[in-house]
């Protein structure tokens, strides 16, 4: 694949905190408008591999190239829509204020053309809720104005950590559904990080499976599923088939070291 | 609900006000020492001159003097949250600030200034900044880390941060510190007032009524202090209540 036809190149990414080493050589190569999916046990350094692509930590080997720029350059062009495990929203701001949070900072970056967050808002299930204040709004609805706040931007990459991890099942089922949603319309590549089999074999195109400490590309899953993914996909054979594949797939990566074969 | 809210501390105020009276009429309270309020009332309704005037000053000394500390304090914080060394530097000198008994040295104040507003509004300064420092750096410092990192990865800038995340976010502490300097303002404003002699506010009104022995005035400048405090008070919590309304201090529990 050519320098062009990629949204981020990962090439021999290593990131060691003192002793510890995190990540282990890690080359990947998300494809622009994909939906690819990092999966791993804790402490398999994935959250850390998202701050590298986001330029929020620097790799100690190894090179990051996002958007054809280094990943510095990437946040100073807007270029990454960034979902944190919690939903860290102002509370002092109402949800259509979090909402522009970001396009009211760094303004000289903003693309020409801006999205309709009140439209998005409304995709979400959140229209007639532009003035509540965060603390009026349950978990699960807080994650989708974070949601809306990163496609607010408009931006071709989206790097989300876990965004679902503190939401009952339930809602992260409808969540799954509301994310391929507003993904499916900005066209844009996202980098979605997870432990969730389920998660990962319902929204993504590839899956990457890292080993735990340190953290190696053991494997990468395609999934074939055909879009429009509807809830009822994870009632299909196929699906389980899928998930199945990502459960083996985990068990070899966290399995001791030496089964590992790079 | 809104009502209750309002008769509440009335009620206080008036019980508290009581039993003063009571105290005073009953208790046998020597007349040059404590007056009842229903004769200080009658003194500032009908026999006093130039009190309106007076309060007004030392208030406005007050303000004035919360407001400079607060711009001050604010910039001190700024420059504690963002780097340790400034905050290992100015750390000990707030402190003595904080510790140094300001009775101790207004009056000298008042000699190397001179009379008037200027070492009033110095001495209540002064005295008001290190609260509002160490509110601000805590407050700025305490900002939730995956907002400020949300703000990195669009590249906002540190003045962007800090006006749109840190700031607001440092409001809740910036109004405990202005709860406790309202107190120490007025304090100091009124005893630097009567130090400082050409000054026309309360604390000089007192000064000069405690020199004549003269209880009712001195009294009268201590309730007028007093008003003074409560509209403070009042007028703070009025702001929290606006500003802070996401805040959990403002939340009003729903059992
Ligand atoms: N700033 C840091 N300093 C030192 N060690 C760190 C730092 N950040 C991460 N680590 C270590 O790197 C490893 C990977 O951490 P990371 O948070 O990336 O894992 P993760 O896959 O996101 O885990 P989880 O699923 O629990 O979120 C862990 O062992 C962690 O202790
Ligand atoms: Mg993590």
């Amino acid at each position: 694949m050519s320098a062009e036809t990629a949204a981020i190149r990962l090439t021999g990414v290593s990131k060691r905190f003192g002793q510890l080493l995190a990540l282990c050589d890690i080359s990947l190569t998300v494809r622009p408008g994909e939906f690819f999916t990092l999966l791993g046990a804790s402490g398999s350094g994935k959250t850390t591999l998202l701050r590298i692509i986001a330029g929020l930590e620097q790799p100690t080997a190894g090179e990051v190239v996002v958007e054809g720029g280094s990943p510095a350059d990437a946040r100073r062009r807007k270029l990454l829509g960034w979902v944190p495990q919690s939903p860290a929203l102002l509370p002092w701001r109402t949800v259509a204020a979090n909402v522009q949070l970001l396009t009211q900072v760094n303004r000289s970056a903003n693309p020409a053309t801006t999205v309709d967050t009140s439209a998005l808002l409304a995709r979400v299930g959140l229209a007639g809720f532009e003035d509540a204040l965060p603390h009026e709004l349950s978990g699960g609805m807080q994650q989708r104005v974070a949601l809306v706040r990163a496609f607010a931007l408009g931006a071709p990459i989206l790097l989300m950590d876990e965004p679902f991890a503190s939401l009952d099942e339930i809602t992260r089922f409808e969540m799954r559904h509301l994310l391929l949603d507003l993904w499916q319309s900005s066209g844009a590549a996202v980098v979605f990080v997870t432990h969730s089999l389920a998660e990962a074999a319902y929204l993504s195109d590839r899956v990457a499976v890292l080993t735990a400490r340190p953290g190696r590309v053991a494997a990468i899953h395609d999934i074939a599923s055909p879009r429009p993914r509807v809830p009822q996909l994870e009632d299909t054979p196929e699906f389980f088939a899928n998930v199945t594949a990502l459960r083996d797939s985990l068990r070899i990566a966290m399995a001791p070291e030496s089964s590992v074969t790079r | 609900m809104k009502i209750r809210s309002l008769l509440a501390p009335i009620l206080g105020v008036a019980a508290f006000f009581g039993l003063w009276e009571l105290l005073v009429r009953v208790g046998n309270v020597p007349t040059y020492a404590l007056r009842p309020p229903s004769q200080i009332l009658r003194y500032l309704f009908t026999e006093s001159t130039g009190f309106p005037r007076a309060t007004y000053q030392t208030g406005a000394d007050a303000l004035k003097a919360l407001l400079i500390a607060l711009v001050i304090g604010l910039a001190f914080g700024a420059l504690m949250a963002a780097s340790r060394w400034f905050e290992e530097a100015a750390q000990p000198v707030l402190i003595l600030i904080q510790v140094t008994p300001w009775v101790a040295y207004s009056a000298s104040v008042v000699l190397w200034i001179g009379g008037g507003t200027k070492p009033v509004l110095f001495v209540a300064t002064l005295v008001c900044v290190p609260a509002f420092a160490f509110a601000s750096m805590t407050g700025l410092r305490s900002a939730d880390p995956a907002s400020l990192e949300v703000l990195r990865s669009v590249n906002a800038s540190s003045w962007e941060t800090m006006w749109r995340v840190r700031l607001p976010g440092a409001l809740p502490s910036l109004f405990t510190a202005a709860r406790f300097a309202v107190g120490l303002s007025l304090a100091a404003v009124y005893y630097t007032e009567g130090g400082a002699l050409s000054n026309n506010g309360l604390g000089a009104t007192g000064r000069k009524a405690l020199a004549a022995n003269a209880a009712l005035p001195l009294w009268s400048t201590v309730f007028c202090s007093a008003i003074l405090g409560a509209i403070a008070l009042t007028s703070i919590s009025v702001l929290e209540r606006v500003l802070l309304r996401w805040h959990a201090s403002q939340r009003r529990a729903t059992r």
